[in-house]
Formats: structure tokens, sequence, C-alpha cells
């Protein structure tokens, strides 16, 4: 039985010039895991919505084609009818949440429907024990949960709800490894009890692989490739044309030149001494002058969290570093200790050899700049140039200088087109573009970026670490928070390891991913590349 | 075949999700300001009341929803911390009932499209000064004619009379630039509902704290004092804060269909 | 369960029989204490409020350091009522200090601008502060007796709509997301180079606006998220949610507690009509 039927969906948003679907054909039978994928902006989310009727109902745009989904014409059908039978879990588990505690959540969907007391206590306790909660988390509130565990109350409340089709759409974008982990395990669970067909939006080609019976891709609204994930992936140069990139075990074979193997496979042929060359070139620069140093560094939150524990590193000229750990390792506060907005209870930080407290507001936000994780944090104006101006009119710079730097940057981060547009109507990608060139135009010496490619898709973090790269290379430092050990590995000069407010390994990437106690230590998930890597270094070294 | 979606005119999540979230955030407001920028005792009462420069804004984007948030974050900033009773405060928080009213009325009775776009940068930014420092001291100058000078004559009346030409200029001043910032309609209506906004707040507001309100919580005494307060605060909040946020916001809340033509969708 | 105070303040009540009252109890106790302040024409009956008032207070377990912090407000309220009544105006009664602060002489007559201080205007501000120490007294009684929680299932056991009881639910969601998204925003300010602390206030007061911004701009993007949410989830505005899940009965502390409770507000009201 056909339970979606997507027949020329084409949707256009009121007020957008283009299509964002421009005829989407796609049909899924019962009990199948469908995956979808494609770069960001493709319109998988707009699917998602047309999936559940909020599009067209709800949202104004213009929509041709039709779609039905178990038997239900959203057109036809109200979004509250279709929802008795549709459940979607989104992508940020934070506005998931509208109840005071997990217990209320979980029973707000199944009030709807009138059920008994009993009933609905039942189903709650189903549920949280289905996504591996206890019942002590009935009675927790939402900022006493991890990411990782509001994004499991949230699939625990779609799933209560025994719902036919399940949507997840990117569940652990948002999350750090961890917070992934444990929603993996949860979809396994439920994937293996629930008698539903589910419908998953996923960028991380392990998760496809390991879930998805079909794959389809999305690109500029439509449908551009198709089928079961390892025919879809074996095509790798047509699938990375999509911003599709194969799990990492395809892409090593086909690196290789071998046909795609297993990692064990491709494990046992670089001990037995495989020719690894072109795979292990990864940048190694040894920095310059000294941007900013800290020293013996405390630092402990006003509840008494100690978050920073005797830290000591330096940042050069010319290096990326990237910063690594799991949640609560205290990467952000070492980043914002080291830009001077939190200020250590002990040691000392050093900016161009200068102590920090000696430099006011301005002449440290000129040298050190600082890039938050959330790009609307930051976005102070209503237009792309006069956000990029702001920080240089703080400054008093105008007038032609104005026009000419601000110029300058638009073009680095390709913004130049945007440059009256209202920051609001950027892409999520073009956001974090701007909040960059907003502190890029600062011309700082240390660059420092929280989790930049976090939500996106690894086109655009490859872009993103192109961008960053360039800028070290060009003589600035840089400073990536990061969860992703792949582009860690593929640019990054240095890796910083942290672990309960300590730093436990500096070193380059490859160095120290080659440390499984460190690799366990910061929960790090070890590249194939980088076993693979270190397993050629190991054999080098040990010829004579 | 194209089938262009324009749903029915009705409350959604979205009006009601963005209605709550702006009471969150001018309750949170009004609560820092009465207390950072106090008037002469009357708990509650700011000088500087930033929350209006929310739900102003939101009345003007989102007619009655506007409306709602300033009341019920009044009403909450009633309770706690100013301690007033709930009856007290459900009477006192009609003052931001119609300070968000008499914008969202003006745009609505006249059916203005409002288009905050700025071509004059430099009266975008003089204008608000000028009109909210020559309302100031028109108002003061009514004040004491009110007070003093019906009853005893010069020098107040003196004082009245200079307080009139010299407020008045300055506010007609800022009317004309402000009128030069961009679409005459909007600008015009921004400005008459900022006045309007402010004057009829503070009678509301000043009066059922003082002199009318089941008992009114304050002494009569304290009505002008209040009162003068309130405006001048609203004026400069209204003139300049929300001004800028309708600048920068409408683009937004017009787009992507937040915008209520209406009074409720 | 928290309660408003414990979210707002971080400050904990230790428990106490009061808090284990239903919460209908809980939340109509301070509502008919707010009454009996409209019944309080002159100072004995304000003083008996007053009284009322703190030892509820205190029988509730409010730590008496949440009502210190009100001090500092009731000393300012109380010099502001005392100046209103000696610089605005002269109450009849025995003068007991007077100083001419300004003298004008006037077209049709003099103006004077005087202290006085009357026997009859401290009495009148001391009614007045005890006015408003009742009422801040039961404020803080209810929200450090009462939580989010306990209004949200009374709404729904009044079978209002999902869009008033979800709706009240998001209010403080938002108060806790506006709260983490200021501190960040300001601090995203001072990353660019704001410095609060050393700009005049005229300026700081323009960069609240541009504070302003991404903050509403936020509030926009979330209100869209979590409506969307919201609808897939099968609950429309309208739909009317039971309040049976977490109902229970009244227990006869809560009867005796509101009986007693209505009865003083009977007494205030016969004292304000006959006495």
């Amino acid at each position: 039985m056909r339970v979606v039927e997507v027949r020329g969906l084409k949707w256009r948003y009121r007020g957008s010039r283009a299509h964002v679907l421009k005829g989407v054909d796609l049909e899924v039978e019962k009990g199948e895991l469908l995956a979808v994928t494609g770069p960001s902006g493709a319109g998988k989310t707009t699917l998602v919505l047309a999936l559940t009727g909020v599009i067209p109902q709800r949202l104004p745009g213009e929509i041709e084609g039709e779609v039905r989904i178990l038997g239900m014409s959203t057109l036809e059908v109200d979004v509250a009818e279709i929802a008795r039978r549709v459940a979607v879990v989104f992508e940020d588990p934070e506005i998931q949440f509208v109840m005071s505690t997990v217990e209320d959540e979980l029973a707000l969907s199944l009030e709807a429907r009138g059920l008994p007391r009993e009933e609905i206590r039942e189903k709650i306790l189903w549920a949280l024990e289905l996504v591996g909660l206890g019942e002590e988390f009935l009675e927790r509130q939402p900022h006493q949960l991890s990411g990782g565990e509001k994004q499991r109350v949230a699939i625990a409340a779609a799933v209560a709800r025994e719902p036919e089709l399940l949507i997840l759409d990117e569940p652990t974008s948002d999350l750090d490894p961890q917070g992934k982990e444990e929603v993996v395990e949860a979809i396994e669970s439920v994937r293996d009890s629930l008698d539903a067909t589910v419908i998953m939006v996923e960028h991380e080609p392990e998760l496809i692989e390991r879930f998805a019976d079909r794959l389809v891709v999305l690109d500029d609204g439509v449908v551009v490739m198709e089928g079961e994930p390892q025919e879809v992936y074996s095509r790798v140069e047509e699938a990375k044309r999509h911003a599709v990139y194969p799990p990492e075990d395809f892409e090593v074979a086909v690196q290789l030149g071998l046909k795609p193997p297993v990692r064990r496979e491709l494990l046992e042929l670089a001990v037995l001494n495989t020719p690894l060359d072109g795979l292990c070139s990864f940048p190694r620069s040894k920095g310059g002058e000294v941007v900013v140093s800290a020293r013996d560094v405390w630092y402990t939150y006003p509840g008494g969290v100690e978050a920073l524990r005797s830290v000591s590193l330096e940042l050069r000229r010319g290096e990326l570093a990237a910063l690594m750990g799991p949640n609560g390792s205290g990467k952000t506060t070492l980043a914002k200790v080291l830009a001077g907005l939190l200020k250590p209870a002990r040691g000392e930080v050093r900016v161009m050899g200068r102590p920090i407290a000696e430099f006011s507001r301005l002449e440290l936000s000129s040298l050190v700049g600082y890039v938050y994780q959330n790009p609307q944090h930051q976005l102070f104006c209503q237009s792309v140039f006069e956000e990029v101006a702001f920080g240089l009119k703080l400054r008093g710079v105008r007038g032609e200088e104005l026009e000419r730097r601000v110029t300058e940057a638009l073009r680095f981060f390709k913004l130049e087109e945007l440059r009256d547009e209202h920051p609001f109507f950027l892409s999520k990608g073009e956001k974090r573009r701007l909040a960059l060139a907003s502190v890029y135009a600062l011309r700082p010496e240390l660059l420092i970026v929280d989790e930049p490619t976090t939500g996106q898709d690894r086109r655009f973090g490859e872009q993103l670490m192109e961008i960053l790269r360039r800028l070290a290379d060009s003589g600035k430092s840089v400073l990536v928070i990061t969860h992703s050990v792949d582009l860690a590995l593929k640019y990054a000069d240095r890796l910083i390891a942290m672990n309960g407010g300590r730093v436990i390994a500096d070193a380059h990437p490859l160095d120290v991913l080659s440390d499984p106690r460190i690799v366990r230590e910061a929960k790090l998930k070890c590249p194939l590349k980088a076993e693979l890597c270190a397993i050629a270094q190991r054999r080098r070294r040990a010829q004579p | 075949m194209t089938e262009r979606a324009k749903p029915k005119k009705r409350v959604t999540w979205a009006h009601i999700v963005t209605f709550v979230l702006a009471t969150a955030i001018s309750y949170v407001l009004a609560v820092v300001s009465s207390a950072i920028f106090p008037v002469l005792g009357a708990p509650g009462v700011s000088a500087l009341y930033v929350a209006a420069a929310i739900y102003v804004p939101l009345g003007i984007w989102m007619g009655m929803w506007g409306c709602l948030a300033g009341y019920i974050s009044c009403f909450f900033l009633g309770l706690w911390p100013s301690g007033y009773t709930i009856i007290q405060s459900f009477v006192w928080s009609w003052a931001d009932f119609i300070e968000a009213l008499a914008p969202a009325a003006i745009f609505r009775v006249f059916k203005i499209d409002p288009d905050f776009s700025v071509r004059r940068g430099w009266a975008a930014k003089a204008f608000p000064p000028l009109i909210a420092l020559g309302s100031i001291i028109l108002l003061l100058g009514v004040v004491v004619q009110v007070l003093w000078g019906a009853t005893l004559g010069e020098p107040f009346t003196t004082v009245y009379v200079y307080s009139v030409y010299v407020g008045l200029a300055l506010a007609l001043i800022g009317v004309v630039l402000g009128l030069s910032v961009g679409h005459r309609k909007t600008w015009a209506a921004h400005i008459a509902g900022v006045v309007l906004a402010s004057v009829l707040s503070g009678v509301w507001g000043a009066g059922t704290l003082t002199l009318w309100n089941l008992p009114p919580p304050l002494p009569a005494e304290l009505f002008w004092p209040v009162f003068t307060g309130w405006v001048a605060g609203d004026l400069i909040v209204l003139s300049v804060l929300s001004t800028a946020l309708l600048v920068a916001l409408t683009p937004v809340f017009k787009r992507t269909g937040l915008y209520v033509e209406g009074w409720w969708a | 369960m928290p309660t408003l105070l414990e979210e707002f303040l971080g400050v904990r009540l230790g428990g106490s029989p009061y808090l284990r009252l239903h919460s209908v109890t809980r939340i109509t106790v301070p509502f008919l204490l707010s009454l009996n302040v409209l019944f309080a024409k002159d100072l004995p009956s304000v003083a008996a409020i007053c009284f009322l008032s703190f030892a509820l207070l205190l029988l509730s377990g409010a730590p008496l350091r949440v009502v210190r912090g009100y001090l500092a407000l009731i000393a300012s309220v109380t010099i502001f009522i005392a100046l209103a009544f000696m610089l605005f105006t002269k109450v009849p009664g025995e003068v007991l200090w007077e100083l001419q602060l300004l003298r004008v002489q006037a077209e049709k007559g003099v103006w004077e601008w005087s202290i006085v201080v009357t026997d009859a205007s401290l009495l009148r501000t001391l009614y007045f502060s005890l006015r408003i120490l009742s009422m801040i007294f039961i404020a803080t009684l209810f929200i450090a007796t009462v939580g989010d929680r306990d209004m949200l299932w009374g709404l729904r056991r009044l079978g209002l709509p999902a869009g008033v009881t979800v709706g009240a639910s998001l209010f403080f969601r938002g108060i806790g997301f506006f709260l983490s998204d200021f501190a960040v925003v300001k601090e995203a300010m001072e990353a660019r180079g704001v410095d609060f602390e050393r700009t005049s206030l005229a300026k700081r007061f323009m960069l609240y606006a541009n504070a302003l911004i991404p903050l509403l701009s936020l509030l926009v993007t979330r209100s869209f998220e979590i409506s969307t949410a919201l609808e897939t989830r099968g609950i429309s505005p309208g739909t009317r949610l039971s309040g049976s899940y977490h109902s229970a009965p009244l227990s006869r502390g809560d009867y005796i507690v509101l009986g007693a409770v209505g009865l003083v507000t009977l007494a205030f009201a016969g004292w304000f009509v006959c006495g």
C-alpha cells in the first residue's frame, strides 16, 4: 500500500520569486524507511511541510500538483486530521518543547484525543522507555535536559501517538556527537518497535546507510537521484555534485581507486602496505607570531561549575586550530576567555603580548573577532551592508573607506549581490557568512568561530572551512570550535581536545586522532582516513 | 493546475505564538525598566518604559495582538513586582492597551499600509528627539498653566506661553522632518500615533494609579508628577526605540505574512 | 515542582503544609486577600491585612530574604509618598513642621511652595505604605507558592482551548528564551566592540534598539517554528485539551483554609460597609 504519493509538486512561498519545489514526484510504500537528503536550500523541509498539509493550508503561497498521505489529499483534509496519523520530529529540539515538563509535553498530544488518564500514562511510559529515558525524566524541565535528551523527548512525544507515518526532519543536525548517538539509538529502537512508515531527512551518510531502505536526493526543488543507499553512493561524483557525500569508507576507497569495500577491509589493506599516497596529505603549518596566549587559566561559573581548569595554550598567526570535545568540556568558555568576553578567575591571558585587561572593548574586538553559533544573535541591522558596517561605524569609519572595507568583506564572503537584502531573509548559510563578514571587516588578528558547520550540509561545511583555511594562510590566526572531525582533519593544522575543563591534547589532528586514549576521553569519532593514515605513518616510522 | 494557496483569514498558531512570546519579552522589559528607571515612587511606572517599544510596534503590525501584549505584560507587572491587587492591576493595565491601540487604530482607520522605508537617513535620526523634546516642553507648559497659571496668572502664564511656542516650534520642525523621511502617510500616522499613545495612556495610567481605581493604590496628589513622567518617558521610548524597530522589522512582519491588515487576522 | 519565585529568582521554598494544599487553594487565597486590600479604608484595617498577609507568607515557608529585598522598594515608596503629601498638598491637621521652599508673587496672588508636615499627612503616608506593603506580601505569597504548572492546569480545568492553555505555557518558556537570548545578544554586541559601561546613557539607549532587532527577529523565527510544530501535532488553537490527567480532589485542609480566608474576606467587607 502506498503511504505517500506526490505528483508534480511545485511550491512557491508568497513574496518569493522562485519556486522552492519545482516538480517533485515521490512514492513511499508501507513499512519503508525512506531517507531524503540534499544540499541546504534544496527544499527538504518544505517537502516535509507539504507532506503534513501545513503547506498549503497554513502557509501562503502557490501550489501545483498533488500530495496524498495515507489516502488523504493535503488540499482537502485538514492538517489536524492528517496529524492524527502522521507525526513529525523537527531539527531544533528547543522549539518542540512547549510545556514546562517532560510529562506534560508527552501528554499534550494524547490529551487532544480525549484519552482516559490511565491510557495516557501508559503510553507516556512506553514511549519514554522506547527512546531510552526512564520515569525519572517525567518531572524534568526543558532547561534540565541536554540537546539529545530534548530530541528524544520530541521523538517520544511523536511515537506516543502511534502514528502510521513518522517523519524525522534532520533529527540529529543540531546535536553534539553524544546527543547524536543517543538519538540514533532511539531511532533504532523506534524502528524496531513501531509499525510505521518512516521518512527521514538527513545529511549524515552513515545514518542513511544504517537505516534507510531507499534514498532520494533532492536538489534545487527536484528529485535528482533515487535508489538504494549503496547504489546512490556508488555514483560518487554525481552524488557529490548534489552535495551528497557518501560514507567515509566509500570515499576513501574511491580515492584509492578501489571498489568500495567495507571499513575492515580497508584497514587490512593499510596494514598490508597498500600505498596510501594522495590520501594522507594534510595541512601542516607551524604558525608564526603568537597572537593570543593563555597561561594557567581557570574559570568558574556563578553557580560553582568549574568550566576551565589550568588551561594553557598559544594561538599563532597562520594557524587554523580546531577546538573539540564533548559538550560541557569548556570549549566555548575557553573561546570566550580568549576573546575577553569572560574574565578568568585565575591565570593570565595576553593578546599580542599585552595583558588582556589593558585593552578597551573596542580595541580588543578589533584584535579578536568572535562569531557565535547562531548567527541570528549577532545580526543587529536591517541590511547586509549595514550589518557589516556596524562595527566599522562604531570605530568612526565613514565615507569612502567604509564603503571600501564593507565591499571587500562582502566580496570575500560572496555576499555582494545581497548587500541591500534584509538579514532576516538570508538562508542559514548566508547568515553565517554575513556574521563572519561583519567580524572579518574589523580585520582581527584572531578569528574565533563557534560551531559554524552545525546544521549545514557537508558542501557548506567544506566551503566555509576553505574560507577559514584561506584566512589562516593569509596570516590570520583562526580557532574553530567544531564537532566535525572530518573537517578538522582535512583543514586544521592543530586539534586541541578538551574534556572536563582541561586541554587533554594539542597537536596535529592526525597525531591526536592516532591516540585511542585521547579519542576516547574527548569522545571523538575517529575518521577512517585518520586510522588509515596513522597506520601508514607508523609503517613509515618503522621502516629503517 | 496552480492553486493560489491563500489560507483563510483566521487566527493561527503563528499569531498566538508571536503574541505570547512578545508578551513575555514585554513583561521582562517592563520589570527591568520599572526597576532601573522608576518614577516618583509609583511602583511599576517607569521613566523609560522600554517594553512599549515592543508592543506598540506589534500593535501596528498585528493589531489587537499588540494591544493584548501591552495589557497582559502590564497586568503581570502590576502583580509582581509592583504589588498591586488583581483588581487594581486589571484596571491600570488598560493604559498599555490604549497605548498600543492608538497607533494601530490610526493605521487601520485611515487604511494606511505601513511603509517605514527610510529615504532620508539624517531626517530619520533628527525628528524623534525634536518631537519628543517639543512635546515634553509643551506638556510641561500646559501642566504649569493648569496647576498655577489659570488661578495665579503671571509669571506662570508667561512660562506657559513660552513653553507652548518653543514646544510647538520644536515639535513642528520634528513633524516636518518626520514627513520627509519617507512615505508621508506612514510617517504622519506614526508621529500622530506616538503623541496620542503617550498622552492617552498617560491619562489612564496616572489616573487609575492616583485618582480612580477601586481604590487607587497611590495618593491623588501624585497625578501630575506621574502623568508628566509617564508621557515624557513614553514619548522618548516611542519616538526613538519603536521607530527604529518599525524601520528595521516592518519588512520582516510583512514578508513573513505575520502582518495583520485587520485586527486579528 | 518549582514555583514562579524559584523560576524567576532561583529561590526555593522549604517544605511547608501550605505548599501541600491544592493548587486551586494556593491560587484562591492570594486572590481573596487582595480583595481585602480593597476593603481597607483606615489604618487599623490596613494594618490587620498587612499582619495577616505577612503571617500567611511566613506560614507558606517563603524565605524572609525575599521580603528583605522589598524593603528598599518599600522605603523609597514610603519616602516618595510622604514627599507627595508634604510637597504637593497640605493635609489638614496639626502642623508639626513647615519649611517654605519657594515663594512667587504672582499676578493674582502669592504662590508658595512649602514642605508641610502634619500629623494627618504622616498617618496617611503610613496608611498608603502599609497598603502597598500588604499588596507586596500577597503578591509574594502568590509567586512563592504557585508554579506555572499550577496555573496551566487550572486553565485546563476551566475548559479553555489550547490557544490559551498552551499559549500560557509558552509565555513562561518565552521568558526563558528571551533572558538567554538577551544575554547572548548583549555579549555579541560587546564582541563587536560595544562597551555598555563606558557609553553615555543616550547612546546606550540607542544601542538597545540594535539589541532588540535580533531579539525580535529570533521571536519571529521561533514563532514560525513553534507554530509549525504545534500544527503537526494535531493541536489547533481551538482544540480543547482535557484537564483530567492532573486532576485531584480538594482535601479537608483545602476546604478549611478556603473557608477561613473566605470568612476573613467577608469580615473585612463588613468592616468596610459598617465600620
